[in-house]
């Protein structure tokens, strides 16, 4: 049975069948390692070998389809540990204190990032 | 009850995070008088919980020494850097409530000056608490912060004003003769883990201590080190969302990219193999589970070894950063478990 939202993607793109079942492929493998993993594009393209961009739609069409949702995260300069993980942008304050290194550290966009995180019902799709 | 006093104790609990401790409180002496939800407000935002508080001081229905005893748990257990020690034997004969019962006892009802937002002078106080023999100092200390407002940056030229900061600090030794157990315990003054400034303020406070306390010939720093591998292998009260460890060849982080409270234990990933007696670490970051019936609370610290020196000769102190405030049974809970991992108890 295909993920969640898959079925959709094939619909929508039917002369992508074989880039989008790559990708149901490598979410599967993701998933299947840790149901809370980060999933986003740039790793999915490498892992693909499809384009940064194309995943990057992919996934949002799968946000569409309540498969995805979006997270923003502030990542350690230091440590590189997740600092704050919030579901927008604005809820992240300008200053914070690091649990990741005991630092303080100020608002800069480079150590933002932004992917998405599987819903319950994709990883319910996912086991059955 | 003058209002002023009260109210800076309420603002000092909401200030440091209290706010459930301050309901806590609140409930507690509504429920014991048997008052209604209109004689004493116990929920609420940050600002109308600190004016109940006050007004309920005021209405006399809470007594000042309870917000005071609020405050003091807040001052003296969390936000703190805690520098873990046993007594050496020179340490048990020599310190005892009576070599530093030169101090002078805290005040029975809360003042204006020992509660003082900025002490003018540095107060130290000593009482014994549960045979623990607790030695508790006040006073102000400052650090540099960068002025955004008046700092700037353009193509060529680049201007940064720091301004002082002055705040209260609370510092704390506190004795258990019949363990033969000591800590100190730093303010960290300022939202981060700073150890320069932790460093300023243990020598600060370890002067103020003389010549009743010896730092190597009274205290001996736990050895820290050893418990940092058991405490990884703790795998069923601890939580760690990073950790980096070395071995004779790689030096190897591994960090969560979910942020606290989604991720999974990064002891988790299929990749992580940093346990056993091949790896080392420098410091851990790592929360302590402690669980109540259904409820799980966890505390955050990062533990280190760090380098002292006293009279030309370097010493590396067992630190515990514990960055927020937490209660006394907590860090007790906590400095019991760090205690436990790095002795020779199996």
């Amino acid at each position: 049975m295909s993920l969640l939202g898959f079925d959709t993607l094939h619909r929508m793109h039917p002369d992508r069948a074989e880039a989008i079942a790559a990708l149901e492929v490598a979410i599967r493998r993701t998933l299947a390692r840790n149901p809370t993993s980060a999933i986003e594009d740039q790793r999915l393209s490498q892992q693909t070998k499809l384009g940064v961009a194309e995943v990057g739609q992919f996934l949002v069409e799968l946000m569409r389809e309540s498969a995805l949702e979006s997270r923003v995260a502030w990542v350690c300069p230091t440590l590189h540990g997740t600092v704050r993980e919030e579901n927008d942008l604005s809820a992240l304050p300008t200053d914070l204190e690091c649990p990741v290194c005991g630092q303080s550290h100020r608002y800069d966009p480079a150590q933002i990032e932004v992917f998405f995180v599987a819903t319950p019902s994709l990883l319910q799709s996912a086991d059955t | 009850v003058p209002t002023e006093l009260p109210q800076r104790l309420a603002r000092r609990i909401i200030q440091a995070q209290g706010k459930g401790r301050l309901e806590q409180l609140l409930r507690s002496r509504r429920n014991r008088l048997g008052l209604g939800r209109g004689e004493i407000q116990v929920t609420g935002t940050a600002e109308q919980l600190e004016q109940a508080a006050w007004r309920a001081v005021a209405d006399r229905h809470l007594a000042i020494t309870d917000l005071a005893a609020l405050v003091d748990e807040i001052e003296e257990c969390g936000a703190k850097h805690v520098f873990l020690f046993n007594m050496t034997n020179a340490g048990a004969a020599a310190i005892s409530y009576t070599s530093l019962g030169r101090f002078q006892s805290p005040p029975n009802v809360p003042t204006e000056s020992f509660y003082a937002d900025q002490p003018s002078a540095r107060r130290t106080y000593s009482v014994t608490r549960n045979g623990r023999t607790f030695v508790k100092q006040l006073h102000t200390a400052s650090y540099w912060e960068r002025d955004e407002s008046r700092s700037s940056e353009s193509l060529d030229e680049r201007i940064v004003v720091s301004r002082r900061q002055r705040v209260r600090a609370v510092n704390v030794f506190n004795i258990d003769p019949g363990a033969r157990t000591a800590e100190i315990r730093i303010d960290r003054v300022r939202n981060r883990d700073d150890s320069n400034l932790a460093h300023e303020e243990f020598a600060a406070f370890l002067d103020s201590l003389a010549p009743g306390l010896h730092l190597r010939e009274h205290l001996e720093p736990l050895d820290i080190r050893r418990a940092f591998p058991r405490i990884v292998e703790a795998r069923d009260e601890t939580f760690m969302s990073i950790d980096h460890a070395s071995d004779a060849s790689a030096r190897q982080i591994f960090a969560s990219r979910r942020g606290e409270g989604h991720g999974l234990d990064i002891r988790d990933h299929p990749n992580w193999r940093l346990h056993g007696s091949d790896y080392v670490r420098d410091s851990i970051n790592v929360y302590w589970l402690i669980r109540e019936g259904d409820d799980e609370n966890r505390i955050h610290t990062i533990v280190r070894g760090v380098r002292f020196a006293e009279h030309g000769a370097d010493v590396e102190l067992a630190k515990a950063y514990v960055p927020a405030h937490i209660t006394e049974a907590e860090l007790a809970h906590v400095i019991a478990r760090i205690r436990h991992f790095a002795s020779d108890a199996p």
